[in-house]
């Protein structure tokens, strides 16, 4: 087996070895565990960084076995793969840190983080799948390995929070496969190509073709909570904060996200798309879902509810971003993804820190917060501006490249919507910024947790601090080499073939 | 060289104001925050053409100085150094209730500002412009809610989101620029703008979005509420030089020069005419000298609307009217600077009579220097702007005929200013004004003369603001010499002179008629009646009146209203006491300022003649 089969089943296995290896762990063995999930973390990152700089040397790195015969377990690094899986590395790699600091001293550890790292390998296996057969095992994976995330603390709260979010997405998932199967008895075929295999079939099979799309953009639309398939990420809100980070930023939002543009891009191909009339439903189904989450938003007062609904409105872009159609547009997408990630696990990791260190929950509560923990809430200020899409944060570039490609493309309401999209941004945000920095702060909190030399314990506040720079950077210097803005347009260049 | 000053001219306020996060280096960087213009002196004063690409920033970044960046810069270096210097003493109270930490907090949004102020200028391409027009924008927001007083947080929330509003127009204004032009470098935008179907979309919303920062209205009322919520420093910044970078926006946008857009040049002008008379007339009633400052800005923006106007009606002058546009707007920049500062150093207890003096006449100079006194800079933008209006064949007569009403209006609105700072009345002047409501801000109320004063700060005081004092008459001589535009602005002839005197001299003998005269011209019963930020009243009521409680409200107001109205009409047919002779004579002998006018008016005819 050469490096290049290796590489990506390694990349996997990265951390679901370390995961059922903290299984075995009893409760107390805090530094075994720590030392097998930091490894795990870092290893991944190096893997992909390794992967990352061979496809952009034009190397390939697949690998696949057969099951049944036209069905095949595949993996493949193709570069909107590699865009997905660095990103959930890295965001791994700083959640893995936050909440090593965030659960100290809690229980049930071992399961918490033996399921943690399950769920970022699922995570990878969805980023890296060769074919919707693959990315469906993956898919239903990430399910079964969150669910124990989201109930972790065991209250009435949170058994009702999972399972609502489990009847949904096992319901996601029952629909992908019919779709699947519906097209793997069409097509003959599952396997992911750029420009996609569908726009082959003849006439007669269209019909049968708009139906599998339309299934397809249900069964991961539940997962990228487009409304009205929405309603359990609020709910889910419950979890302890990494978990809210893994399901909004690193994982699970996203890989409905991103399964919706693999389908576009890989198996139906955008210009199929356009003969299928199918890009322009969709486009409204993301934008009503932009500027329905944003208005929810408004008028949420817990916070993690607020961020949550704030995600419905921010994964949408994403989907706008490919089914508007046009390199730019896609690029904007694409690069969202990224952008969104890097800015929501901000918000999310901050919002934890309030409430694990003054047990703030609700925006009410966060007059003058600002100055009692400086760090954290100038994170959550750069990742706030950044959500409105104000230059020099990440959220512009992606902004700018969405609205200058639905003008490309000739849709102008496109833009209308992303306006009006950061306009309410704005009108959910700045109140929160407001009250942090320009209150004067209460003189008692809720809850004081102990905090060290610093506003609070150092492995929840570098977390969002780096992130934090991780958003200002990505947007300052977007035209360097390897920036998410780079990789995009990489990826778009394939997709488009001049 | 000249490209690490473009760095630095932006890179040292910023890196000051990151440098707050440490906590010990605060004291430090605020003593030394007023030498962050510097650099951008330096490269306003020596730097020639000069560019610097940063192709891995934002969108591909390009920072350079051309003309029109160079005059920016040059103002709007001179309005931050001047009003950073001024701060350093006017902070520097031991026991006023200005205190230390916020003069902490003033320093940070002041160096925040001053990046993001001279970054616009700098920028060459539309991503840094967003960026640092963004952080100009918001970074203000600091400034005027300094104090936190419940006045100043809602000046900020409507500044606030009037920001967004203007953001998202200018947004999508560039965006669908950058999409026809295929570029985003400044300078190929206008002739991509000039010749695309959107041409219209474009223009009105750079036209809107730009507005809102310069003050045109009707979105003029953020102004009046945010500039006086501002201390005095951070007033002049906010009035001296960044409401122009709406301006700067409007030239780096705008297809001037390039298309000609009529009907757009017609409802610039008309509206541009309109802000000018009206800002003035909203302004008279204030009781605040910085709110009256506030409107005459925006009347003064509404001048130069009108010039942008008269470009777009007439393409082929475009380059005596950019030229025109510039002057106006460093003179207004200087003046206004001086303005500004002025509040605080007259209401300081400054030490000695001839230094109240000093102020009185310095301050006078620069009002009247608006309204366009000869020997200053407002002579030469006066006349220039009548050159700009004449440029629009179709402008030529009722426009050049109304221009100089503007002037008589500016010198009323600044004879407000002058009297409500107590300048023109002798013993106005030597006891702390009377009615506080005047005044809200404590640091700005007037004191009477204390020797503990001691000389730093007087003199930390005095000297950036007679600097700018100053600066509006030494501009005359500099633009003079340097041969700036036409020779014919410079003119000081008998027709000239009296075209720039008669406004004056007239508004002049308007106040006196008032005073002198009934009671009911001088509309005291309106003081106090049109509330700052006049538009932003209404609109904020207006949100309130679908609750049953602000519809209560509503009615209550009316009544109030009408029954108000009811004692204006008595107070009309009210017999005076005093006869109008008497006050004449006694208004001749108090009114110090009256006399001291007289006398530099007689003086400069003396010079001219001899001249």
């Amino acid at each position: 087996m050469s490096w290049s089969m290796l590489l990506p089943l390694l990349v996997v296995a990265s951390s679901l070895v370390p995961g059922c290896l903290i299984f075995l762990l009893r409760e107390d063995r805090v530094r075994t565990r720590s030392v097998l999930n930091l490894a795990g973390a870092v290893l991944k990152v190096v893997l992909v960084a390794a992967m990352v700089w061979g496809v952009s040397q034009g190397e390939t790195f697949q690998l696949s076995y057969p099951l049944l015969p036209g069905i095949s377990f595949g993996l493949n690094a193709a570069p909107f793969s590699l865009l997905f899986v660095t990103l959930s590395a890295v965001l791994w790699l700083f959640t893995t840190i936050y909440a090593m600091g965030y659960l100290k001293g809690s229980p049930q550890r071992s399961r918490f983080f033996g399921f943690f790292s399950l769920c970022v390998s699922a995570t990878a296996g969805i980023a890296l799948a060769a074919n919707l057969l693959t990315f469906l095992i993956f898919y239903e994976m990430l399910t079964l390995t969150t669910y124990p995330l989201v109930v972790h603390r065991g209250t009435e709260q949170a058994l009702r929070g999972g399972r609502i979010y489990l009847a949904y997405t096992v319901l996601g998932g029952a629909i992908l496969l019919l779709a699947i199967a519906w097209l793997q008895t069409t097509a003959g075929t599952l396997e992911f190509v750029e420009g996609g295999f569908a726009g082959s079939l003849a006439a007669p099979q269209h019909a049968a073709l708009r139906w599998i799309f339309a299934l397809l953009v249900v069964g991961f639309g539940i997962k990228a909570a487009l409304v009205p398939l929405h309603s359990w990420l609020p709910q889910a809100m419950v979890a302890p904060a990494p978990v809210s980070a893994l399901l909004h930023a690193v994982a699970v939002v996203k890989a409905g996200a991103f399964g919706i543009v693999r389908v576009i891009y890989d198996v139906f191909g955008v210009e199929f798309c356009i003969e299928l009339g199918v890009t322009q439903p969709l486009a409204i189904a993301a934008a009503i879902t932009i500027l329905y989450g944003s208005l929810r938003a408004l008028f949420q007062d817990n916070l993690k509810r607020r961020l949550a609904f704030s995600t419905i409105s921010q994964v949408s872009y994403i989907v706008l971003g490919a089914a508007v159609l046009g390199p730019t547009a896609t690029i904007g997408g694409t690069v969202h993804l990224v952008h969104q990630g890097i800015m929501k696990i901000t918000l999310f990791f901050a919002a934890g820190n309030l409430a694990e260190t003054l047990g703030v929950q609700k925006v009410s509560e966060m007059d003058g917060v600002g100055w009692r923990m400086p760090g954290t809430m100038a994170s959550f200020t750069i990742a706030a501006l950044g959500m409105i899409g104000l230059p020099p944060m990440a959220g512009f570039i992606s902004k700018w490249y969405l609205a200058s490609g639905a003008l490309e493309a000739g849709q102008t309401w496109v833009v209308g919507v992303l306006l009006a999209s950061s306009a309410l941004n704005a009108l959910y945000f700045l109140p929160i910024l407001y009250a942090a920095w320009f209150h004067p702060p209460r003189a008692d909190w809720p809850k004081s947790a102990d905090r060290g030399r610093f506003e609070t314990r150092l492995t929840l506040l570098l977390p969002p601090m780096a992130t934090a720079a991780a958003t200002l950077l990505a947007g300052l210097f977007a035209q360097l080499p390897f920036s998410p803005l780079d990789w995009a347009r990489f990826i778009v260049a394939r997709e488009y073939p001049p | 060289m000249t490209s690490v000053a473009l760095l630095l001219t932006v890179l040292v306020p910023l890196s000051l104001a990151a440098a707050f996060a440490i906590r010990s280096w605060r004291p430090a960087i605020e003593r030394v925050a007023a030498a962050a213009p510097i650099p951008a002196v330096w490269l306003a004063v020596v730097g020639g053409e000069s560019s610097l690409e940063l192709p891995s920033v934002l969108l591909g970044a390009s920072w350079g100085l051309d003309p029109i960046g160079r005059a920016f810069l040059g103002f709007t270096a001179f309005s931050w150094l001047a009003s950073g210097l001024f701060a350093q003493a006017y902070f520097a109270r031991g026991s006023s209730p200005v205190s230390q930490p916020s003069g902490r907090r003033f320093h940070f949004f002041f160096l925040l500002t001053m990046a993001g102020n001279f970054g616009v200028v700098l920028a060459e391409d539309l991503g840094s412009f967003l960026l640092f027009f963004t952080l100009t924008s918001f970074a203000s927001y600091g400034l005027i809610t300094h104090d936190r007083k419940p006045a100043s947080l809602h000046a900020g929330r409507i500044y606030i989101v009037m920001v967004v509003v203007g953001e998202l127009l200018i947004f999508w204004g560039i965006l669908l620029a950058a999409h026809e032009a295929e570029s985003f470098r400044l300078d190929a935008l206008a002739a991509g703008v000039a010749e695309s179907p959107r041409k219209d979309w474009i223009v009105g919303s750079v036209l809107a979005g730009f507005g809102i920062k310069l003050g045109v209205m009707p979105f003029h009322f953020w102004l009046p509420l945010a500039h006086p919520a501002a201390p005095t420093p951070g007033s002049a910044v906010l009035s001296g030089a960044i409401i122009k970078t709406g301006l700067l926006g409007w030239l780096r946008f705008l297809p001037l020069g390039t298309a000609a857009l009529p009907e757009w040049g017609m409802l610039c002008g008309g509206v541009g005419l309109a802000t000018a008379m009206l800002g003035v007339l909203l302004g008279l009633p204030q009781r605040h000298p910085k709110a009256v400052l506030a409107y005459s800005s925006v009347s003064q923006m509404g001048l130069l609307a009108v010039a942008i106007g008269a470009a777009m009606l007439a393409p082929a002058a475009w380059g005596t009217i950019a030229t025109v546009l510039l002057l106006y707007a460093a003179h207004h920049a200087v003046v206004k600077t001086a303005l500004f500062l002025g509040v605080g150093v007259a209401a300081a207890p400054l030490p000695h009579v001839w230094q109240r003096r000093a102020v009185q006449g310095g301050l006078i100079v620069a009002a009247f220097s608006l309204a366009g006194l000869p020997l200053t800079s407002g002579f030469v933008a006066k006349s220039a702007l009548k050159d700009a209006v004449a440029a629009a064949e179709s402008w030529q007569g009722f426009w050049l005929e109304i221009l100089p009403l503007t002037s008589v209006l500016t010198a009323l609105l600044m004879l407000r200013y002058l009297g409500l700072l107590g300048l023109l009345e002798t013993p106005r002047l030597l006891r702390s004004a009377s009615d506080e409501s005047c005044q809200p801000l404590a640091e700005d109320r007037s004191q009477p003369p204390s020797r503990d004063f001691g000389w730093p700060r007087t003199w930390g005081l005095l000297a950036p603001w007679g600097a700018s004092a100053l600066g509006t008459v030494l501009l005359f001589f500099i633009w003079r010499s340097q041969p700036v535009g036409s020779s014919k602005w410079f003119a000081l002839d008998a027709v000239h002179l009296s075209s720039a005197l008669w406004p004056i001299l007239l508004a002049w003998a308007l106040v006196i008629g008032v005073r002198v005269g009934p009671p009911v011209l001088r509309f005291g019963w309106l003081r106090g009646k049109v509330p700052a930020g006049d538009l932003a009243v209404p609109l904020a009521t207006l949100t309130r009146v679908t609750s049953r409680a602000g519809r209560r409200q509503l009615l209550a107001v009316l009544a109030a209203a009408t029954a108000s109205g009811r004692r204006v009409a008595r107070r009309v047919w009210r017999i005076r006491a005093r006869r109008p002779w008497e006050r004449a004579v006694r208004l001749l002998e108090s009114d110090f300022s009256t006399g001291l006018a007289l006398g530099l008016l007689a003086l400069l005819l003396l010079i001219l003649l001899a001249l």
